[in-house]
């Protein structure tokens, strides 16, 4: 057996090409921006651009937690907005100027949240999909109930409260380092720890992590929590950055914060949902948006053009990852 | 051989409520030792190695390692005692490397990982096993056999001394068994270990053991060194079994002379042509005899149209070439699943279960499709009664009816099909109790030999238990590796000469 020489597959071309699908559909939105609107370019806009991303970027990436555990949720939105509004109404009541108190409301919410989520789905067993579409509700119900019904805003915020709005050196929105430093976290994460490896094995075969003595109910119930967190954090990001908590922050970047996550697994390493492939489809997400905008286009032609990219890089994973992702099976 | 046996069972016995699958079982492996075991389908193998490792508990019966007295309760526990399990099921995590997978569960480095080492201790697996398997790509892009030898490797990780094989070979393509027996042997002959072996291909055991061991209904029925045996003494006592069946009455017909009413040749599905010669007659049990794995199913589902094929048969004087399950329906074939809940919508009433198959035509008149409900109970009635079913009501979820009823309505609601002219049944008994399955028989040879003749159907049985193909069959076809290697007439039945056949792989003239 050992003198045999190995077949490798999927190494020409024609294969390889996908794993650039979603650099090259950046680099072509953007240039076509740029031929119709100019300014696009610049370097105020991009900043502004990369702010954006930074909210829906790391709720993709609180996305990205559950989804390579094999989970799928419904409730990343709700949980964003509600974890915003804790910490908006908690610092707007207690009339404090340090914002790290309100900071840690929200994570104490974001914890509760996910723990809720694990109790229902991992130790009562209801389908996760399930569970969070009524989570969703819930939550949404709870954030109106804070927000007194509409958008929170109070003048008793300290000044640090707008924080992200801040620029380094006058150019950028901190943010933007805020959302890098998230992510390279998340990044080491993934690839250089025990647990990231552990999360993947799960997601993607939980037979083989069973007999590898690896605890999947534990894992699932770490990635509800972490994943939760991380939306949490993308709602007081939001926060911050707006200066106010609208009732719909964060169900409006649920879908393309699942559909950068879904991008990202063509990005690379072809069906591996992965942290550099979420961030750039998290800017992509943006750029068409403010592209739309900017352009002068009706706003709804940037949810064609999401949508259309969404389903373009599931049909890529479809077409040449025959037994799909975790938390995105396939029959063939 | 005089040494002590590192592992040594006295009495195992695991139950699974009545059904006894390990029964009283001694057994011992020593160091530098292949122990094959060998059974047919459901024989208790699995099942058995699952206790040494701890993924069962252990029933009754003691266990010993390296002379002490042991029992697990999971995995990790007999993985780190040094008993080892390669699973029948493919175990690896696709897009992590070879050497990421090899270290699943125990990765080296706290905190950041060290991918190094971790590359550096499956080398030195690697090397250890002699083996030359690149490390460092995502083992999905490697080919099956090569995939199995990592998860071997895997299971060196820990210096087993106690190496379990669940069925290795069945994965692999014809060139890389041997290669692989032969690696299995260095394996034995330059490390201290102990390799248990399942297998149900008699000649790989012949060619790999020291000592075979033969399990039949759970029991030891032959354990002897491998120069002490011959293969009919092995097939023998797999087949010395304590079921019994109340016979069938069969009527015996001239075939030569009653019209063909399914004629198969070739057909390719899977990506290859199989090779699939055989006939049905107007009144016939023919029965689809073969090892799991081997294929009969999958032809079954060929035919059905269930499964992407391109095919050209005769069924009922008709050639057909294309055709979907809907089609096949309606031209009068229908099948039963080989899990029996995959032909019941569980939570539905009988009523439901029953009538599901016939809305278009039957129930629903011509007009809009309006599913008039005082003609399917009544249809759903005289089904359940021509069938012999027993229930409270025919509104009660059929989930609460047992196996045995639950397949009489599946069997019953098939052949109420208009023009119905073949049945296929994929394993009809399984998991039914023995008074239960005589009744399917009987149920069988009434269809195919009932008094009218022009009511008689033909009937394409699947099963795993041979004596009950011997009991209901008019003739019998052997599969291995997806084709039908040999076909018995009912004259010539002979359960050891259709078992030999079925674990050789190939017909006992050749």
């Amino acid at each position: 057996m050992s003198k045999k020489s190995y077949v490798r597959k999927k190494t020409g071309l024609k294969e390889q090409l996908p794993r650039f699908f979603l650099l090259i559909a950046l680099l072509v939105i953007v240039t076509v921006f740029r031929s119709v609107q100019p300014r696009f370019l610049m370097l105020n806009n991009v900043m502004n651009l990369l702010a954006l991303s930074s909210i829906v970027g790391v709720l993709a990436l609180g996305n990205m937690v559950l989804m390579s555990a094999g989970e799928m949720s419904f409730s990343i939105g709700a949980q964003c907005t509600l974890v915003g509004a804790v910490f908006g109404k908690f610092l707007a009541d207690v009339n404090s100027n340090y914002v790290i108190l309100g900071f840690l409301a929200g994570i104490l919410a974001s914890v509760a949240v996910g723990l809720v989520l694990a109790l229902f789905t991992i130790k009562i067993g209801v389908p996760t999909f399930v569970c969070t579409l009524a989570l969703a509700t819930v939550l949404d119900g709870c954030t109106q109930l804070l927000n007194n019904g509409t958008t929170l805003y109070s003048k008793n915020w300290p000044d640090a409260f707008n924080l992200m709005q801040l620029k380094l050196g006058n150019v950028i929105p901190t943010a933007v380092l805020v959302f890098f430093g998230i992510a390279l976290l998340m990044h080491i994460l993934y690839e250089k720890t025990r647990f990231g490896r552990h999360l993947y094995a799960v997601g993607s075969n939980p037979t083989a992590a069973n007999n590898s003595g690896i605890s999947v109910p534990k894992m699932k119930v770490s990635a509800m929590v972490l994943s939760s967190v991380l939306c949490g954090f993308a709602g007081m990001i939001a926060a911050s950055y707006n200066n106010s908590v609208s009732l719909t922050m964060g169900s409006e970047l649920m879908l393309p914060a699942i559909a950068a996550t879904m991008l990202s697994a063509t990005f690379l390493q072809l069906g591996k949902y992965n942290v550099p492939g979420t961030v750039l489809a998290a800017i992509l997400m943006i750029v068409i948006q403010n592209g739309v905008i900017s352009a002068g286009y009706p706003i709804y032609v940037k949810d064609i053009i999401q949508g259309i990219l969404l389903t373009l890089a599931v049909a890529i994973i479809a077409l040449i990852k025959e037994d799909g992702l975790p938390s995105v099976k396939l029959d063939s | 051989m005089d040494n002590q046996a590192i592992l040594r069972f006295e009495g195992a016995t695991k139950r699974f409520g009545d059904f006894v699958a390990v029964d009283h079982v001694d057994f011992e492996v020593h160091n530098k030792e292949i122990v094959s075991i060998i059974g047919e389908n459901g024989a208790g193998k699995s099942t058995f190695c699952k206790m040494l490792t701890g993924v069962y508990s252990i029933d009754d019966g003691d266990m010993y390692f390296e002379g002490k007295k042991v029992s697990y309760k999971n995995t990790t526990e007999s993985m780190k005692a040094g008993i080892s399990m390669v699973y029948q099921e493919r175990n690896l995590v696709g897009m992590l490397t070879g050497a990421q997978n090899i270290c699943l569960g125990h990765e080296p480095g706290k905190g950041i990982l060290s991918e190094q080492k971790a590359y550096e201790r499956a080398v030195e697996i690697r090397e250890r096993l002699h083996l030359k398997i690149p490390l460092d790509v995502p083992v999905e892009e490697l080919g099956a056999g090569e995939q199995q030898l990592i998860e071997i490797m895997r299971s060196f990780y820990n210096n087993p001394k106690v190496l379990i094989l669940d069925e290795p070979t069945a994965s692999l393509g014809e060139g890389e068994v041997e290669p692989f027996l032969k690696f299995i042997k260095e394996i034995r002959n330059e490390m201290d270990i102990a390799v248990i072996f399942i297998s149900h291909k008699i000649e790989e055991l012949f060619a790999i053991s020291d000592r075979i061991v033969v399990l039949t209904d759970g029991r030891n029925t032959l354990t002897d060194k491998v120069e002490n045996l011959t293969q009919v003494k092995v097939i023998t006592a797999m087949l010395r079994t304590g079921k019994s069946y109340g016979r069938v009455e069969v009527v015996k017909k001239d075939f030569e002379q009653l019209p063909v009413l399914l004629d198969v040749d070739k057909i390719k599905y899977d990506g290859r042509e199989h090779h699939l010669k055989f006939q049905i007659h107007k009144g016939e049990v023919v029965g689809f005899y073969g090892l799991v794995g081997s294929g009969r199913t999958e032809c079954a589902e060929s035919l059905f149209g269930l499964r992407k094929s391109e095919k050209s048969f005769q069924f009922n004087g008709e050639n057909i070439t294309k055709a979907n399950t809907r089609d096949m329906i309606e031209k009068g074939l229908i099948m039963t699943p080989e899990k029996r809940s995959n032909g019941i919508f569980k939570s539905l009433s009988l009523v439901d279960n029953i009538c599901n198959l016939f809305l278009k035509k039957k129930l629903a008149g011509r007009g809009i499709g309006i599913v008039s409900r005082g003609k399917s109970r009544e249809f759903s009635n005289q089904i359940l009664k021509d069938n012999d079913v027993k229930y409270y009501s025919s509104a009660q979820a059929i989930s609460g009816l047992s196996g045995g009823n639950i397949q009489k309505i599946i069997i019953g609601r098939s052949i109420a099909i208009e023009n119905i002219h073949v049945l296929i049944l994929d394993e009809p008994t399984n998991g039914i109790d023995v008074g239960a399955k005589f009744e399917i028989y009987q149920k069988i040879r009434q269809l195919t030999d009932h008094k009218e003749e022009s009511k008689r159907i033909g009937i394409l049985f699947i099963s795993s238990e041979i004596d009950e193909l011997l009991n209901v069959c008019d003739k019998i076809y052997v599969f291995a590796d997806g084709n039908i290697i040999q076909g018995f007439d009912r004259q010539e039945f002979d359960k050891q000469d259709i078992l030999s056949v079925a674990v050789r792989g190939k017909r006992t003239d050749e």
